[in-house]
């Protein structure tokens, strides 16, 4: 009796012990972690939808800013806001949209001044290799760069921008997280700017 | 001197992969590249420094029906600090190894030096028995790593090209297979030079 009390009283002390040392070390990295997580997943994608700029996007990215707040639903994005010669020139934020098999993440990049897109790319998507995945490609999000609201449309209903031969529902779904992404961006374009220090 | 000792016999006489042949998992499956292999091989370190002291420290406290069961969850527990550790400072390798940190917690090599050693030496020998098993596991994944590495892509730690333009990489050798073979050569290799001598 003795010695399963002494089991169990030393497998509880040893458990709680290290159960709160994990705690503690994970408070201590939870800060970092979120961190790289945005700097090695989105990073190359902020960098990539901005342009050329002397500060670091990443270092500078404010969190949770609400930009809309309807019945109670708030659209809370991060914004990673891009400076030249000390002011803000452009901002991107991460868009989503619907693609054939599942959602699309999708980094947008926007001009403060004109409200026009600086570039766009599909961060992580779930579509055919070879078809909708070419989302991913230059001939593809080439096509965004400098594109305002109006542009945002396919060639063949009088807009801007090719579909990928094949891929449709992808294009379609690609084209209509970005626009949304530009509606937003031209609706709370002043919280936006208070939100980077553009003001 | 016998703590020494304890360190040393790590670093040659049982050096984890090759002599004790424990901990085979990860020296076959993330040694693609010499960086990967030192990385696994320090975060293997850390986990198996703190888990003999702790285990050395509590080895009169914990009773022997239980003593496994506290040992894992004690390593557990230092594996996961290094997945936190790692994923906060070096996020890259942190998805290179993958699923290979969590696995620490099964390395043959930290419950066998818990069990073998720390469970009935004082702390300070079971420190340096960690840091010899430790650094000669890192050791070795290294120079796996980068025989795979100089081989399969002709690059060392990933920035040195070592070959001109017209080289072409062996890429067999980055691939599993090249893994068994690699592992078989060494363990030959060291046989030969220990031939005699033990």
């Amino acid at each position: 009796m003795r010695d399963i009390i002494k089991m169990i009283v030393v497998l509880t002390v040893i458990s709680t012990v290290m159960g709160a040392t994990l705690s503690l070390v994970e408070s201590i990295t939870r800060e970092p972690i979120k961190f790289s997580k945005i700097k090695f997943v989105k990073g190359p994608a902020v960098v990539a939808v901005l342009p050329e700029c002397e500060n670091d996007p990443i270092q500078d990215y404010k969190e949770g800013v609400v930009l809309e707040e309807k019945a109670g639903q708030k659209i809370i994005k991060s914004i990673f806001p891009a400076r030249k010669n000390g002011k803000c020139v452009a901002v991107a934020f991460e868009v989503t949209g619907q693609g054939f098999h599942g959602p699309l993440g999708i980094m947008i990049g926007v001009d403060l001044k004109t409200g026009k897109l600086t570039g766009m790319r599909v961060m992580t998507h779930t579509e055919t290799p070879g078809l909708g995945a070419r989302a991913t490609e230059p001939a593809f999000y080439k096509q965004f760069s400098g594109l305002g609201i109006k542009d945002v449309v396919l060639s063949d209903q009088g807009g801007k921008v090719d579909a990928i031969t094949g891929a449709t529902i992808t294009s379609q779904g690609v084209l209509g997280a970005v626009k949304a992404g530009l509606q937003l961006f031209s609706r709370s374009k002043d919280k936006i700017m208070g939100a980077v220090g553009a003001g | 001197m016998s703590v020494w000792k304890d360190f040393t016999d790590g670093l040659w006489k049982d050096i984890p992969p090759f002599r004790l042949v424990l901990g085979l998992c990860p020296t076959l499956a993330v040694t693609t590249a010499a960086d990967n292999g030192l990385g696994m091989g320090l975060a293997t370190t850390f986990v198996l420094v703190c888990s003999n002291a702790l285990i050395s420290i509590l080895r009169k406290l914990i009773p022997k029906k239980v003593r496994i069961a506290s040992y894992i969850v004690i390593i557990a527990s230092f594996v996961v600090m290094v997945e936190l550790f790692m994923q906060a400072y070096f996020y890259r390798l942190y998805i290179i190894l993958g699923i290979f940190i969590p696995l620490i917690v099964v390395n043959c090599i930290i419950l066998g030096r818990a069990e073998a050693f720390a469970s009935k030496r004082p702390i300070l020998n079971s420190i340096a028995d960690g840091l010899g098993h430790g650094f000669g596991f890192t050791i070795s994944l290294t120079i796996v790593g980068a025989f795979r590495e100089i081989l399969g892509a002709g690059t060392l730690f990933s920035k040195i090209t070592l070959f001109g333009p017209h080289f072409m990489p062996f890429s067999f050798m980055v691939k599993p297979p090249g893994a068994f073979i690699c592992l078989g050569l060494f363990l030959g290799i060291m046989n030969i030079i220990s031939r005699g001598r033990v």
